[in-house]
């Protein structure tokens, strides 16, 4: 039987090296965490300026209000009168439709884009030559529960659209240029990488953050993240939400005004019946006629203001020459 | 000698290997890093357990054997509450709130049919009412067998102790609403301890009184900062809506400083001081972009009655309001 024997002298530099070796280990695994998993991103971190998905304009067809008690008629000649969805669509694109899907309530209290409304511009961007329409929103509430009682999904359903729920890996860490909030923050960009065109659903709401929610403010369903923190600074990251995306289009839908108890509401009796239907390229423009929607001035919300200062629209929408018209049908 | 090479080899390939092993779990940590989801977002964030009495009030038979519960019990607190009701959780965090717990419930024969129950746990009864006051919709119908409550073709508001409670229906079908408004009794009756009666209600005059248009503001009344806890009640005088209100003040000094800050803010904001002639000594009108205040103190309350109405349906108000404080022995 051999025995197997080590010199003091091996023993001792074995275990020098062995300490070295784990020595060495912990501090490359010390250099190398990280408590802070917010800095891991910034190496993912696209700064952005604008995402835009605008259409060359069209002297005199910027704005059109058309007057009626069906989202479905109002919608179809709000649109017709800026020249058709094909101005907008064309064969072949991709579309994104951003509704507002915030919250788990039935579409009668109008807390949410109506489904009509989904439903019908579906039916006009394929009508377009659309290849494929997308919907999708970042809830406040569970998303799949908002789409579901909404009835914003079996619109889509029944009309062709894919609604994209929004998962881990929608969303990207994107610092927009000049921009003090989005500043390497989730946003719901994926959706938003798979189309040509992009047109928000917004409803006219009273909003007790806010003052009122519409065209622009719809944009926050695209933060992701611990977004209430931005709550204290509503303004300014409505005004930066709306630098950031800047739409094909905006309809924004004021035949209920919610003008009581928003952004939730609750019941019919928080609703105004005021029949109108805004189909816009400016978004501030289309914001700040819903506004008197609500008995509201433009100046009577900051963000429209400030938005104007940096030259993302006008306020005074009445210089670009709305086209008005009236329909009938309640459909 | 041989011996000894042999193990030496097997030492070095036993390094080796370890070696490997560590760049191995080397690159699966970057790998993981890479697909970090940095903040937290709403769709991955849970609510918190239900308690036991609040699982206990939104049993599964709440709404009876033809509905049954959609969804477990959501618990949200003050840090969460956005998560469920956005911009309207200020109204909320500003009234005391301690915890929503919410659950929807949904008809056996139609899944179209489904009643959301919201629970709000405001602390005190005060509280409550302030946040059932100040929501109160115009088209309603009072709920003849509670103190606090209203409904609507779709929806049923209460508020009951230290609760206020919300059914929001998913149509405005007469069965459902009926249905909903079992349930809000069941509510009322496990939350109501004692009939809750706020402080100022006796003191305001009933004649051309608004039924049940008392509000409790607790904060911001009528655009001025200063103005906290103030009990307003709405009138109806030849056509014209006028405001009394009265600040929940705890002596005469506290009264006349916020009589001054109030007055003072609306001289500030461009308010004219009007000359009028009652007998009201010490009092003030101020009109302001078309509104008029009379403002008053009796006892240790600071008063007033505002509106776009004439003045000497404003006064006449103020009197009667003044004579109610002053012959008040509560």
């Amino acid at each position: 039987m051999t025995q197997n024997k080590i010199s003091r002298r091996d023993f001792i530099v074995r275990c020098t090296k062995a300490g070295f070796s784990a020595a060495a280990a912990a501090a490359l695994a010390g250099w190398l965490y990280e408590s802070d998993p917010a800095k891991l991103s910034v190496q993912f971190d696209n700064i952005v300026d604008v995402m835009n998905y605008s259409t060359p304009s069209v002297a005199g067809k910027t704005m059109s209000i058309v007057i009626g008690p069906g989202r479905q008629t109002t919608v179809t000649k709000a649109v017709e009168l800026l020249g058709g969805m094909e101005r907008f669509v064309k064969p072949g694109e991709n579309v994104l439709l951003k509704p507002n899907v915030g919250f788990a309530m039935p579409p009668r209290v109008c807390a949410t884009t109506h489904p009509d409304l989904i439903a019908q511009v579906t039916k006009l961007c394929y009508q377009a030559g659309a290849k494929k329409v997308f919907i999708a929103d970042n809830p406040i509430n569970d998303p799949k529960s908002c789409f579901e009682l909404t009835q914003i999904a079996s619109a889509a359903q029944k009309n062709g659209a894919e609604i994209l729920l929004p998962r881990q890996d929608y969303f990207k860490p994107i610092t927009l240029k000049g921009a003090e909030l989005i500043t390497n923050w989730q946003i719901l960009y994926e959706p938003l990488k798979k189309v040509d065109k992009v047109i928000g659903l917004a409803i006219v709401k009273d909003h007790k953050r806010s003052i009122a929610s519409m065209s622009m403010k719809n944009w926050y369903g695209m933060l992701g993240g611990n977004r209430s923190i931005f709550h204290q600074d509503i303004d300014k990251i409505i005004v930066e939400l709306a630098m950031l995306i800047k739409p094909t289009l905006v309809i924004l839908d004021g035949t209920q005004v919610m003008v009581s108890n928003g952004p939730t509401g609750g019941s019919e009796s928080d609703l105004k019946q005021a029949n109108t239907m805004i189909a816009s390229c400016d978004q501030v423009a289309a914001d700040s006629f819903g506004a008197s929607l609500l008995d509201l001035k433009p100046q009577d919300l900051p963000y429209l203001v400030k938005a104007e200062k940096l030259g993302l629209g006008t306020t005074d929408y009445q210089s670009l020459k709305p086209l008005y018209a009236q329909v009938t049908g309640a459909g | 000698m041989t011996e000894e090479i042999k193990r030496n080899r097997t030492h070095t390939a036993i390094s080796y290997l370890i070696l490997l092993v560590l760049v191995l779990i080397f690159i699966a940590i970057i790998i993981k890093q890479k697909h970090y989801y940095v903040p937290t977002s709403p769709i991955s964030q849970k609510s918190e357990p239900a308690s036991p009495k609040t699982q206990f009030w939104l049993s599964e038979q709440l709404f009876g054997i033809d509905f049954k519960p959609a969804n477990e019990i959501e618990t949200y607190n003050a840090d969460n509450l956005y998560e469920k009701i956005d911009g309207k959780a200020d109204l909320y965090l500003q009234n005391g709130f301690v915890s929503l717990q919410c659950r929807r419930y949904a008809s056996n024969s139609s899944q179209e049919d489904w009643a959301e129950v919201y629970v709000y746990d405001m602390a005190k009864a005060k509280n409550a009412f302030a946040v059932y006051s100040g929501q109160m919709r115009s088209r309603k119908q009072l709920l003849g067998w509670t103190q606090f409550g209203y409904k609507t073709s779709d929806s049923i508001y209460t508020a009951a102790g230290n609760y206020y409670f919300e059914i929001i229906l998913s149509s405005d079908s007469n069965g459902l609403l009926l249905t909903a408004e079992s349930a809000a009794k069941r509510l009322v009756d496990l939350a109501l301890k004692e009939p809750f009666e706020p402080f100022a209600i006796h003191f305001f005059p009933t004649d051309n009184l608004v039924t049940n248009s008392f509000k409790l503001i607790r904060k911001d009344a009528f655009g001025c900062a200063e103005m906290e806890n103030i009990f307003s009640a709405a009138y109806s005088v030849n056509g014209n809506s006028l405001t009394a209100f009265i600040a929940d003040t705890q002596d005469g000094s506290s009264a006349q400083a916020l009589f001054a800050k109030y007055h003072g803010f609306l001289i500030e904001n461009g308010g004219t001081e009007l000359p009028h002639n009652i007998d009201m000594p010490g009092s003030k009108a101020v009109e302001l972009f078309g509104t008029t205040d009379i403002l008053f103190q009796c006892k240790n309350f600071f008063a007033g009655v505002r509106g776009s109405a004439p003045i000497e349906d404003l006064t006449k108000l103020a009197i009667s309001f003044k004579n109610s404080l002053k012959n008040d022995t509560k």
